[in-house]
C-alpha cells in the first residue's frame, strides 16, 4: 500500500520535519500541531503514490509552516496585540484581512507588468503554473542557468516590492526570538 | 548590506529549488536556516512575498474591476486571471509558443455557454462555459485543457487518450470523465471504466466512481470518492465541503450567471446537490435560499450577503 508507505516515512522522519517547522520559526506547540494535521491528511486523505515521498512531506511540511506563519500574522492583527507594539496597528481594521488588498493588488499588477516579458512568463509559469525549471526553459526556448537566474531577479523584485510595501501585514516583526515561542 | 542582499540571493536560490529538492537534501535547508536569524528572516520575507502572489492569482481576476488594471481580454470571456498575468499566461501557454502551431485549434466557451463536440474516433466532449479546450489535429486523441471544464466520453481505442491539464497528463483507459481546471486546483471525476493521472509521475490510477483534487500550489494530491461528474451537462451540481466562490464559480461558468459573495461567505464550506434550469433570477433565489442567505441584484451582477432575504 503506498499510503503505508508514506505514513511509514512520515513516522521514520517525524524529527526532521518538526525542526524543519522550528527552523521556520513554528513554535513548538503550533508544530507539534502541524505534525498531527500531517498525519490526519497521511491517514484519511489517501494521498496518492509519489516519486520522493520525503521530499513530498518536507514540501507539505514547509507549505503548511508558511499558511500558519501568515494565520498567526492575521491572528496577530485581529487581536490588536500589534497595536501595542506598532501605532501603524490602529489602521488595521477588526476583521480578518485579506493577505492582499486592492490596492496592493494594482500594484501587484504593475510590478508584474513591468517586467520584462520573459521574467513575467517565468515568474507565472514557476509560480501560478507549478512547472519545473525544466519545464519552464522548454516553454520559453532558453537554458535551466537562464531561467533559474529570471526566476532569481523576479523574486529579487518580489521582495523588494513587499519590502516597499509592508502593506496590509505587519511587516516590521516582533523580535524573531517573539514568533518561536508565541501561542500558549 | 552586501552581506544582507547575498542572505536574500541565498534564500531565493534555496525556494527556487524546493519544488525539486531530494527528500534527502531537505537536512541542508534546515542546517542553513537553522544557522543563523538573518537566514531564517530573509526566507520568511521571501516566503511571505510568494504567498502573496499566490494569493494574488486568483484573486486579480475577482478584483479586476477594483484595480483599474490594464485587461487585454474579450470581457464576454472574463477569466480568473486579467491584466498582466492572464496576458503573460495567454503567451506562454497559447498556441504561439507550441511546435507546429498550425495544426492547433483552441475551442473556446463564453461563460454559460455549452460546446458538443464530436469526434472521428467516436469521442465526445462536452465542454462547459468559459472553458478552452486545445485540439491537436495532427493527433485528435491528445487534447488539452486550458481552463474551465469538460467532460470526455472517450471510445476506448488502441491508441492511447491524453488530456494535458495544468502541466499534468491524464490517460484514459476507456472512460467517461470530467476534468475541471481552475487556478488553485486540478479536479478530476471518473464515471465509467478508469484514467491514469500524471503517468511517470504521480501515476496514480482512478476507477469509475474515484476522483481526485491537486491543490496545484501545494502540489498535493487527495483522492476521493467522484463527485457527480459532469452533472453540470444537466444543470445539476454536487458539492462535497467546496468553498461557496467556487460553488458559485461553477454556475457562473455554466451559466454565465455573476454572483458576488460577502467575504464571510466566499470561504465558507457547502455541501450538498444544487439543480439550476438556467433562470438567473430563479436560481440565484434557489442558491441563496440554500444557504441561508440574502441577494440582490446590481446591474448584470447578484449579490449575495448574510443574512436571511425576505
Amino acid at each position: 500500500m503506498p499510503e503505508a508507505g508514506i505514513a511509514a516515512i512520515f513516522l521514520a522522519n517525524r524529527a526532521m520535519v518538526r525542526r524543519l517547522l522550528l527552523a521556520r520559526g513554528i513554535g513548538a506547540d503550533e508544530a507539534d500541531e502541524v505534525l498531527q494535521d500531517m498525519w490526519v491528511r497521511i491517514e484519511q486523505s489517501r494521498i496518492g503514490p509519489v516519486a520522493d515521498p520525503l521530499s513530498y512531506l518536507m514540501r507539505m511540511a514547509t507549505n503548511l509552516a508558511t499558511d500558519r506563519r501568515i494565520a498567526g500574522q492575521r491572528r496577530l492583527v485581529r487581536e490588536d496585540a500589534w497595536t501595542s507594539l506598532q501605532p501603524v496597528g490602529h489602521e488595521v481594521p477588526d476583521q480578518e484581512r485579506r493577505l492582499i488588498s486592492a490596492s496592493e493588488l494594482a500594484r501587484l499588477e504593475a510590478l508584474l507588468a513591468s517586467m520584462p516579458v520573459h521574467m513575467r512568463q517565468a515568474l507565472v509559469l514557476f509560480r501560478v503554473e507549478g512547472r519545473s525549471q525544466r519545464a519552464i526553459a522548454d516553454i520559453l526556448g532558453m537554458s535551466l542557468s537562464g531561467v533559474e537566474k529570471l526566476l532569481a531577479r523576479a523574486y529579487r523584485q518580489l521582495v523588494e516590492f513587499r519590502n516597499d510595501h509592508p502593506a496590509s501585514l505587519p511587516e516590521r516583526r516582533a523580535t524573531p526570538g517573539d514568533r518561536s515561542k508565541s501561542n500558549g | 548590506m552586501a552581506e544582507a542582499s547575498l542572505i536574500a540571493d541565498q534564500a531565493i536560490a534555496w525556494h527556487l529549488r524546493l519544488p525539486e529538492l531530494p527528500g534527502h537534501e531537505w537536512p541542508t535547508f534546515i542546517e542553513w536556516l537553522e544557522s543563523s536569524s538573518a537566514h531564517r528572516d530573509a526566507y520568511e520575507r521571501l516566503a511571505e512575498a510568494d504567498a502573496v502572489l499566490g494569493e494574488a492569482a486568483p484573486a486579480l481576476g475577482a478584483a479586476a474591476g477594483v484595480a483599474a488594471a490594464p485587461t487585454r481580454y474579450n470581457p464576454a470571456r472574463r477569466r480568473w486571471l486579467t491584466g498582466a498575468i492572464a496576458a503573460s499566461i495567454a503567451l506562454v501557454g497559447g498556441w504561439t509558443l507550441w511546435p507546429g502551431a498550425s495544426s492547433l485549434q483552441l475551442e473556446r466557451t463564453a461563460p454559460g455557454t455549452i460546446k458538443q463536440l464530436a469526434f472521428a474516433d467516436g469521442t465526445r466532449v462536452e465542454l462547459n462555459g468559459d472553458s478552452a479546450l486545445a485540439l491537436d489535429q495532427s493527433n485528435p486523441r491528445a487534447m488539452k485543457l486550458e481552463n474551465g471544464e469538460a467532460m470526455f466520453r472517450v471510445r476506448h481505442l488502441p491508441q492511447e487518450f491524453t488530456v494535458e491539464a495544468g502541466g499534468y497528463k491524464i490517460r484514459d483507459l476507456g472512460t467517461v470523465f470530467n476534468v475541471q481546471l481552475s487556478d488553485r486546483n486540478l479536479r478530476i471525476d471518473v464515471s465509467e471504466g478508469s484514467v491514469e493521472f500524471d503517468p511517470g509521475g504521480a501515476n496514480l490510477t482512478l476507477h469509475a466512481g474515484e476522483g481526485m483534487t491537486l491543490d496545484r500550489a501545494h502540489g498535493l494530491v487527495v483522492k476521493r470518492s467522484a463527485a457527480n461528474a459532469g452533472g453540470w451537462v444537466n444543470g445539476q451540481f454536487a458539492f462535497a465541503d467546496t468553498p461557496l466562490s467556487d460553488v458559485a464559480e461553477a454556475i457562473r461558468r455554466r451559466f454565465g450567471t455573476k454572483i458576488s459573495l460577502s467575504e464571510g461567505l466566499s470561504a465558507r464550506p457547502f455541501t450538498g446537490n444544487i439543480r439550476l434550469g438556467g433562470n438567473e433570477s430563479e436560481d440565484v433565489a434557489h442558491f441563496a435560499g440554500l444557504i441561508g442567505a440574502q441577494y440582490r441584484r446590481d446591474g448584470d451582477n447578484w449579490v449575495i450577503s448574510e443574512g436571511r432575504s425576505r
